[in-house]
């Protein structure tokens, strides 16, 4: 009996890993598999975090003791930027994405993230953009004008040498990376949940997670539109930030800033997440205040896009706004409290246990909370006017980093290693390496508070004797080292623990998610059958899941049919709606990432022919991505389920690609709001902003392209209600239609933008207005190029009676480009008519 | 602890060395012993120095108990050049000496050195090096007279300025005195005074010379006392929470505990905080605003700033200079600022807090100095290359010393504004 038992196991491995095994070679750049990339997420961080770490250590040596020569000034400039850029762009982020990747669909029951190509393209644009950043240490060009990149230092007339370009470009890179892994976070999370899911089921970790992916889509958008605008000035001198030709400096500060604040949370959130998913653990109970925790997180997501010019309150603006950001910032302590309070109930409510893991939650407790402390301090204007970019700021700012997120990060790597590896960590190392980080750490940083208040201010690469400065400096640079061989130690245990771990066994830590009823080290494919999940603790509820679930008693346990399948379910209630069918391993993500780093190096170079040839290589690609969709042979070509099972999403109405959608227009709609953000800003602050004595765009054909556009728009609804409703008799036709009426309207913009012989290098003005009109057209271009390939694959029978969801998704495309040309119109015709010009 | 030791003594040692050239100056031992080292190596050979009239000489002296008695009976009855003062500091040092049991005091006696040569002694926070020396050229037809009532005023305005925390810091010694056994007192109050050696500085924020720097000096000593308690509370809480128990609470008393430390730890304690912050925040804030002019006039300087220089231009008397900025004391000083290339920003720790210098703006900053002295400001905002050496003093002397130097500008303005239009 148990004989067949362990046959039947085997072979339902077998058949699972037939369809969604990794392959080995050279074939795994092709590997789509969210385990697999959220290692490779995790450690590639982890490297940049290691060469992040050795910048600072060359700095913290050269300001160990007064005037030394260790390094030139340029160098020391090179260092600190690239230690901030690495550090928040290459490591914090894509760790703590790679984390969730790798956590949140075995935590809600998937198999996979619901668009596995996304996350292998994530990966690979993390990959090259970093190497591209980093390369530029090696030629010596790194950026060297701080990861803030102020304007106009970071203009071509102060910074000459390619050194800000490696940065805007690099980190654009890096951030397409951050937005493509969130959109597909928010998305895996709202709708593939397991059967009964509820959002009140879930576990915290995918609240936190889904807040801090909703906010990189609200948050990131602002600067890589500031990156894309900086890097036009450099490129083709459009003075958008210079405030001769009525550009202002400003304005890059509010694009970096409206990122960057939020950023900092972005970060946080999802290490809170580790803290709320470790202390019931280990507190052997279930959290308490779970609803507050909930809401915390999602005022924090708010309030957080409210207070980034507490970073500017030195620039002189007003007092009543300065008074209300400072107090906007301050509020952010009250959802802090709330978590941190939440946590300290369940551990007193509880019966704590000790381990590793806990060790570097209190840590992070002690740290967090100090550094939270500091930050309500700076949110005081006055005392911000002192200190703000003091190095009380730098040990505010490392107190609150490697507090909310080292800590809780690490924490979490030793509480999934038995997951990752299947090994347990060793006890020894593991807490030595603690004390030397915490107590490197606190001797570093606790120590430049004092070094800032003395007057020290940041980013020098060096100080007169004398001035107090010396012995604080040289205590933080000993600190740093102490920390620094806390952090190989660590390293060090993760090795041995390869090597000579002991087996873990099956949810060594006794825990309660259901990421822990998998294999470990896991299956590609998670589960072999799906549970039903109505309950916050699965693991205590139903101790024998993980042996359920391997045998196959639950759902969708069938691969013979070659699908990768996992539960589509309702955002809200969490009922099953549909089965996403997830395409598998491919070479397309490896190279549409290859071709956009070319394009990336060919913009440094400044070569722009070949850019444009690029360009045009990875649009194929692209198009050929989104042929292999649907009912395309290589998706699933035939629709077969077993009975009573719901349909696949694909001959639905209703999938994830609508979500998708939906979530990358936000993002798209975040870079329009800082676009139409600038437009306004420089338009009522830039000290010298001049506006042409007559229109320059031509308002009749304006209004021709866009009746033309509505139309198309109206049209193309019409045709979605038709498709609802399964009336397809003419689909391609219409579609044609569209796409040759779109056509008109794109070469209509294109005339207008042709005769308003805008002056793009001279004025601001006509600067942004041509942005805002690329914008347009470039979002005309996509829609047409679209909706030809939809009437297309009606032809190739790819969309059919059976399968007519693809038109709708790119409904929302056409609404989305309608809407924001008329609101373009509204700001660039008819509001400066109203305003006089 | 040992280290901390040694430096302390080496400290002590230089200031006792230097201590018989020096005028009298009061201060706790915590103000004290960063000055005093370097006032020891690098302001004494150049007291000996006959061409310089006009030389600032700070040197207070932390001393140990029996050093300090020592002190008292030996130099507390020298006659001071100047009386008023000098009875202040008598005054301070008997205090001194009920509060903190006569033998664990700090304070410091200096005297003033009858000397033979024209010169002059300031008390002031100085620790000025190298780039006074083109000052004190302009400044050489100073008078005694002058001198003598800027003594005054610094001695006023030093112990008004520093008492805030002196205070805290005599109660401090108190404490430590009254119930603590003696070595551990001593060894306490050398790990306090390592501690608070730290204060002061050229530079230091926390050495405030000024009416705003003082707001801002005493709103960070009021939140790191309140905020190291709260910081102390929850990680207490923490390391409670931690402890093993036997049973875990039941469910009612867990969500009841939950709501309780939520509502009163999470929403009331945040709130509560802030609020009593806003409370001295704003109107410290306030006061350190421009609008407040009481009665005097405001000197306009107008700065601009420069990769990596700076130009002060004087619109009352057509002056510039280059980083340097002259300064009448107690006068509201209203800086004009913008920058020439990049962004930089303006910033006197000891005056005032910072405003960014953005080409295309001008910001505007009030300055004031409520005592004598040379203070050190730097740039504040990367600017790039040479950042870190983008350095300026402000130089704070009375009225009639202000004026003459502005006389002898106008005598030779070619000189500087030169300098500075080859630059721009």
């Amino acid at each position: 009996m148990e004989q067949a038992n362990t046959d039947m196991l085997i072979n339902k491995h077998k058949e699972f890993n037939e369809v969604w095994g990794n392959p080995r070679g050279i074939k795994a750049l092709t590997i789509v598999n969210h385990t697999t990339m959220g290692i490779r997420f995790l450690c590639t961080s982890g490297v940049f975090f290691l060469i992040g770490g050795l910048l600072s250590m060359v700095m913290r040596t050269q300001l160990a003791l007064p005037a030394q020569n260790l390094v030139s000034p340029d160098t020391y400039n090179q260092l600190f930027t690239m230690h901030g850029t690495v550090m928040m762009f290459l490591f914090s982020v894509p760790a703590m994405e790679g984390l969730a990747m790798y956590i949140v669909p075995k935590m809600i029951g998937a198999r996979d993230l619901v668009f596995p190509r996304a996350s292998a393209l994530g990966y690979f644009c993390y990959l090259f953009g970093g190497l591209i950043l980093l390369s530029s240490l090696m030629f010596s060009m790194a950026p060297n004008t701080g990861w803030f990149m102020y304007t106009p230092l970071t203009s071509t007339a102060y910074s000459p040498g390619r050194n800000a370009d490696f940065w805007l470009l690099g980190v654009t890179f890096v951030e397409i990376s951050a937005v493509v892994t969130a959109i597909e976070l928010v998305v895996s999370i709202m709708r593939t949940r397991t059967a009964n899911m509820a959002l009140q089921h879930m576990p915290l970790y995918c609240w936190f997670v889904l807040v801090m992916s909703l906010m990189i889509v609200f948050g990131f958008p602002p600067l890589i539109l500031g990156s894309i605008l900086l890097e036009l000035e450099r490129a083709a001198g459009m003075p958008f930030f210079s405030p001769g030709q009525g550009g202002d400096p400003v304005l890059w500060q509010h694009l970096f800033w409206l990122f960057g604040h939020p950023d900092v949370y972005i970060i946080f959130l999802p290490a809170a997440g580790i803290v709320s998913t470790i202390i019931p653990v280990f507190a052997q109970r279930p959290i308490v205040g779970y609803r507050w925790i909930v809401l915390a997180v999602i005022t924090t997501g708010f309030i957080s896009f409210g207070v980034w010019v507490h970073h500017m309150f030195t620039i002189g603006i007003p007092k009543l706004a300065q008074a209300f950001f400072s107090v906007a910032s301050m509020l952010i302590a009250i959802p802090t409290g709330i978590q941190l309070f939440a946590w300290l109930a369940t551990l007193l409510a509880g019966r704590p246990v000790f381990r590793l893991p806990m060790l570097w939650i209190l840590g992070f407790l002690i740290i967090f909370t100090a550094g939270g402390l500091t930050g309500v301090m700076l949110a005081l204007v006055p005392f911000d006017w002192q200190v703000h970019d003091t190095h009380f700021v730098v040990a505010h700012m490392h107190y609150v980093m490697i507090g909310s997120m080292l800590f809780p990060l690490i924490g979490g790597i030793y509480y999934w290693l038995p997951h990752f590896t299947g090994r347990m960590p060793s006890k020894m190392l593991g807490t030595l390496g603690f004390w030397l980080t915490f107590i490197g750490f606190n001797v570093t940083f606790l120590v430049m508070h004092w070094t800032g208040l003395l007057g020290m201010p940041r980013r020098v690469y060096t100080y007169a004797a004398g001035l107090g400065w010396d012995w604080p400096n040289l205590i933080s640079s000993v600190g740093s080292f102490i920390m620094a061989a806390g952090i190989a130690v660590i390293i060090l245990d993760f090795i041995v623990l390869a090597r000579f771990g002991r087996p873990a066994g099956s949810n060594p830590w006794q825990a309660d998610t259901l990421e822990w009823a998998t294999q470990t080290p896991p299956n590609p494919y998670n589960f072999i059958s799906l549970p039903e999940c109505p309950t916050r603790h699965p693991l205590w509820e139903h101790p024998n899941l993980q042996q359920t679930i391997a045998e196959g008693k639950h759902a969708l346990a069938v691969a013979s049919h070659g699908r990768r399948e996992t539960w589509g379910s309702d955002p809200i209630s969490g009922k099953v709606r549909e089965i996403i069918h997830l395409p598998g391993n491919s070479w397309l993500p490896f190279f549409a990432t290859l071709m956009l780093a070319f394009v990336c190096i060919t913009l440094l170079l400044r070569v722009y022919v070949e850019s444009l040839v690029f360009v045009a290589i990875l649009m194929l690609i692209l198009l050929r991505w989104s042929w292999e969709n649907g009912a395309h042979p290589k998706a699933a070509p035939d629709a077969k389920t077993l009975p009573g099972e719901p349909p696949l999403h694909s001959r639905t109405f209703d999938g994830p690609g609508l979500w998708g959608m939906a979530i990358s227009l936000l993002a798209d709609g975040a870079i329009y709001m800082a676009l139409l953000f600038g437009w306004f800003y420089l338009w009522t602050v830039a000290p010298n902003f001049t506006v042409p004595s007559h229109p320059l765009l031509s308002t009749p054909w304006l209004i021709a392209s866009g009746v033309l556009l509505l139309i198309t728009g109206i049209g193309y609804r019409h045709l979605c209600q038709k498709i609802r409703k399964k009336q397809i008799q003419s689909l391609q036709i219409s579609l044609w239609i569209i796409a040759i009426i779109g056509g008109m309207h794109t070469i209509l913009l294109i005339v207008v933008f042709k005769t308003a012989e805008l002056e793009l290098a001279n004025t601001a003005h006509d600067a942004v207005v041509a942005v805002l009109l690329i914008y347009q057209l470039l979002h005309s271009v996509v829609a047409v190029i679209m909706t030809m390939m939809l009437a297309l694959r009606v032809a190739y029978g790819y969309i059919g009676q059976q399968a007519l969801y693809e038109p709708i998704v790119v409904e929302q495309w056409w609404l989305y480009t309608t809407f924001t040309y008329w609101i373009t119109f509204t700001a660039l015709v008819l509001f400066p008519k109203t305003w006089g010009g | 602890m040992a280290f901390a030791f040694c430096y302390i003594l080496r400290r002590f040692s230089v200031a006792d060395v230097n201590a018989n050239a020096v005028f009298i100056h009061q201060k706790p031992a915590h103000e004290a012993c960063e000055r005093n080292h370097h006032d020891g190596h690098e302001r004494h050979p150049k007291a000996k120095g006959i061409d310089i009239d006009t030389h600032i000489v700070n040197a207070q002296k932390p001393i140990i108990s029996r050093h300090r008695k020592h002190h008292d009976r030996e130099y507390s009855m020298t006659p001071a050049s100047d009386e008023t003062s000098y009875t202040r500091h008598a005054n301070q040092i008997n205090q001194a000496n009920k509060a903190c049991d006569g033998a664990k005091s700090s304070a410091d006696a200096c005297q003033p050195e009858p000397s033979s040569r024209k010169k002059i002694f300031l008390c002031g926070n100085e620790s000025n090096v190298s780039c006074n020396e083109s000052y004190q050229g302009g400044n050489r037809k100073m008078n005694h007279h002058g001198m003598n009532r800027m003594a005054e005023n610094g001695h006023a305005a030093s112990n008004g300025f520093m008492c805030h925390f002196c205070k805290l810091c005599h109660l401090w010694h108190f404490f430590i005195c009254m119930v603590v056994d003696k070595r551990v007192a001593m060894l306490m109050m050398i790990c306090t005074s390592f501690f608070l050696a730290g204060c002061d500085g050229p530079q230091s924020m926390l050495a405030p010379a000024g009416p705003a720097a003082l707001a801002v000096s005493r709103l960070w000593w009021g939140m790191l006392i309140f905020f190291t308690l709260v910081l102390f509370g929850i990680s207490f809480l923490g390391w409670y929470a931690m402890q093993p128990r036997k049973e875990p609470l039941p469910d009612k008393s867990a969500n009841r505990l939950a709501n309780y430390l939520i509502i009163g730890g999470g929403i009331l304690l945040p709130l509560v905080s802030i609020v009593v912050i806003l409370l001295f925040g704003i109107p410290a804030g306030i006061k350190m605003l421009p609008s407040q002019t009481k009665g005097e006039k405001a000197l306009r300087i107008d700065v601009t700033a420069h990769q990596w220089y700076w130009e002060f231009y004087y619109p009352e008397y057509d002056i510039t200079t280059r980083d340097q900025l002259w300064i009448p004391v107690k006068r509201p000083i209203d800086i004009y600022g913008t920058s020439h290339d990049v962004i930089h920003s303006f910033w006197v720790p000891r005056l005032n807090g910072k405003i960014d210098l953005i080409p295309g703006y001008q910001n505007h900053l009030r300055l004031q100095a409520s005592t004598h002295g040379t203070f050190r400001g730097q740039c504040a905002e990367f600017c790039g290359k040479w950042h870190a050496r983008m350095i300026f003093w402000v130089k704070a002397g009375p009225e009639e010393e202000f004026e003459r130097w502005v006389q002898g500008q106008k005598n030779k303005p070619q000189l500087l504004s030169a300098v500075a239009q080859e630059n721009d």
